[in-house]
């Protein structure tokens, strides 16, 4: 049967695929999946920073792809957890340096030794998109509370469908329930209005995604943060439990309800 | 578009591309005719229709009572709009023109059916931002006009959904042209020559169920009694 490819994008930059594919790799993994995170942003490390993995580096998918190594030299394990695997980008290729179809085969060749193979996305939606998107199965279509952002995860998630990716599911991220209580911020439901597609997580503005971005390890090592949280429950969800959603009124909060209220719970 | 709408053998709906023709039997009854009209169920007038209805009796008579319960049992209850009576019965014909109804076919019937021909282009998805479609006859888009998406037509436009891009209807000539929409929150809308890209969202129609003609070089709209359909993807 072999892995679920599943392509992470955006349309809109700095929206958080990175953050995102590391973190829901990480939580797949600790739920026993065998995971490879790909990042396929030519000339733009930034999963290996995010997975705290970038010493660990010596060659990157285009030598595999070009016949310079080997895929199992390229592939760097995590050893925080078992079974989870980074295949890095080049920095120094520009996104014209490989083909669709030379994607679409990378990916064939990860398949059979994994459950999951994740591809981080480079933002728009020019070649970058569309090479990870070809050899994906499914897609998760990340976007921010915001305007241009939504608009542009529709036209992705129009692409995506006419390139027969299903399910395409969406994840909210850096979403603020105060400011939207205040109207300050689209809903959730103004969001999936527009885009009529399946919500796989809501995620919440989080401070620790930044600090732990910085320390190069995703926050679902840990499971404190509503973040990483949230990051776990898509993982979940990815395996077709049925996780309740976080309650986010409660965690903003949290600082007058300590103490009264339990932090998370159902909507 | 030539589409049978209602089982009904006495009272028989086709959709044209001006409008709904109702065609009545010829040997009915004024009571029944009434009846059976009124037993058209609301949906029939959901369709694309445009901008309303003819009323086709054939060879049948139509006294100035059967027009007059007609309009006060039916259309007026429902909103509807009476294009035409049509009857070849010379002396039903004085009479409605005396009365002031309108007895030929509309006008604008006819001005497109080179591309009625071709039949619309019916469009069963939403289309989302950065897609587009591009026809020279009727559109009918059974899905929402998401922003950033756009429908160029040569004939009218139908949005099942809510229309939020950017439509342009009646670039082969705006003769007989509507946009039509179930909830009317658009971009820009443009009939012919006529733009219109900034619509204040406290106006009447906005994301209301519309339909809008050009009238006297003005974009005039009318209510369409239909509610957008909320589960449709
Ligand atoms: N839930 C969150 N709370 C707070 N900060 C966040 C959250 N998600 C992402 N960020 C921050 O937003 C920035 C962009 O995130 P990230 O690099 O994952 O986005 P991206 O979509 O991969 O960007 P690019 O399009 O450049 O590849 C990072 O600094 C990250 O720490
Ligand atoms: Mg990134």
């Amino acid at each position: 049967m072999g892995a679920r490819v599943i392509v992470i994008t955006s349309g809109k930059g700095g929206v958080g695929k990175t953050t995102s594919t590391a973190n829901i790799a990480v939580a797949l993994a600790r739920k026993g999946k065998k995971v490879v995170a790909v990042d396929t942003d030519i000339g733009l490390r930034n999963l290996d920073v995010i997975m705290g993995l970038e010493s660990r580096i010596v060659y990157n998918f285009i030598d595999v792809i070009e016949g310079n190594c080997k895929l199992s030299q390229a592939l760097v394990r995590d050893k925080r957890v078992d079974s989870l695997y980074l295949l890095p980008t080049a920095q120094t290729r520009t996104k014209d340096a490989v083909s669709p179809n030379q994607m679409k085969e990378l990916c064939e060749q990860l398949r059979p030794d994994y459950d999951f193979v994740l591809l981080d996305c480079p933002a728009g939606i020019e070649g970058g998109f569309k090479n990870a998107a070809e050899g994906a199965d499914e897609a998760l279509v990340i976007t921010t509370p915001e305007i241009p952002a939504v608009r542009d995860a529709d036209r992705i998630i129009g692409m995506l469908e006419s390139m027969g990716k299903s399910p395409i599911r969406l994840i909210i991220n850096r979403f603020r329930a105060l400011m939207v209580k205040n109207n300050d911020m689209l809903s959730q439901d103004d969001i999936l209005d527009v885009l009529a597609i399946k919500l796989l997580g809501l995620i919440p503005e989080d401070d620790s995604v930044i600090k732990s971005g910085n320390r190069g390890e995703p926050l679902t090592f840990g499971q404190d943060s509503p973040a990483a949280q949230e990051f776990a429950n898509i993982a979940a969800r990815l395996l077709g439990e049925s996780v309740p959603w976080l309650n986010l009124d409660a965690y903003e909060s949290r600082g007058i309800l300590a103490g009264i209220k339990k932090i998370f719970g159902f909507y | 578009m030539q589409q049978e709408s209602s089982g009904r053998a006495s009272v028989q709906l086709k959709g044209t591309n001006f409008g709904l023709r109702v065609i009545f039997s010829e040997d009915l009854d004024d009571d029944v005719l009434i009846e059976e009209f009124k037993a058209v169920p609301e949906q029939a007038y959901a369709l694309p229709v445009g901008r309303g209805l003819v009323l086709d009796f054939r060879s049948r008579p139509c006294s100035g009572e059967l027009a007059g319960r007609i309009l006060s049992g039916v259309i007026w209850p429902r909103g509807l709009d009476v294009l035409a009576w049509i009857t070849s019965d010379a002396e039903s014909r004085a009479r409605l023109a005396q009365a002031g109804f309108k007895i030929g076919e509309p006008g604008h019937a006819h001005a497109h059916e080179n591309l009625a021909d071709a039949g619309p282009l019916i469009v069963n998805n939403s289309l989302r931002s950065g897609q587009r479609k591009e026809y020279s006859g009727d559109v009918v888009l059974v899905g929402h006009l998401n922003n950033g998406a756009e429908i160029f037509a040569g004939g009218s436009v139908s949005v099942l959904g809510k229309l939020k891009g950017l439509v342009h209807a009646g670039r082969g000539g705006t003769e007989g042209i509507y946009v039509m929409a179930a909830s009317f929150e658009p971009q820009q809308l443009r009939v012919g020559d006529k733009l219109c890209n900034q619509f204040d969202t406290s106006m009447r129609w906005w994301k209301k169920p519309v339909i809008i003609t050009l009238e006297d070089d003005n974009l005039f709209f009318r209510n369409w009694k239909a509610e957008p359909k909320s589960e449709m993807l």
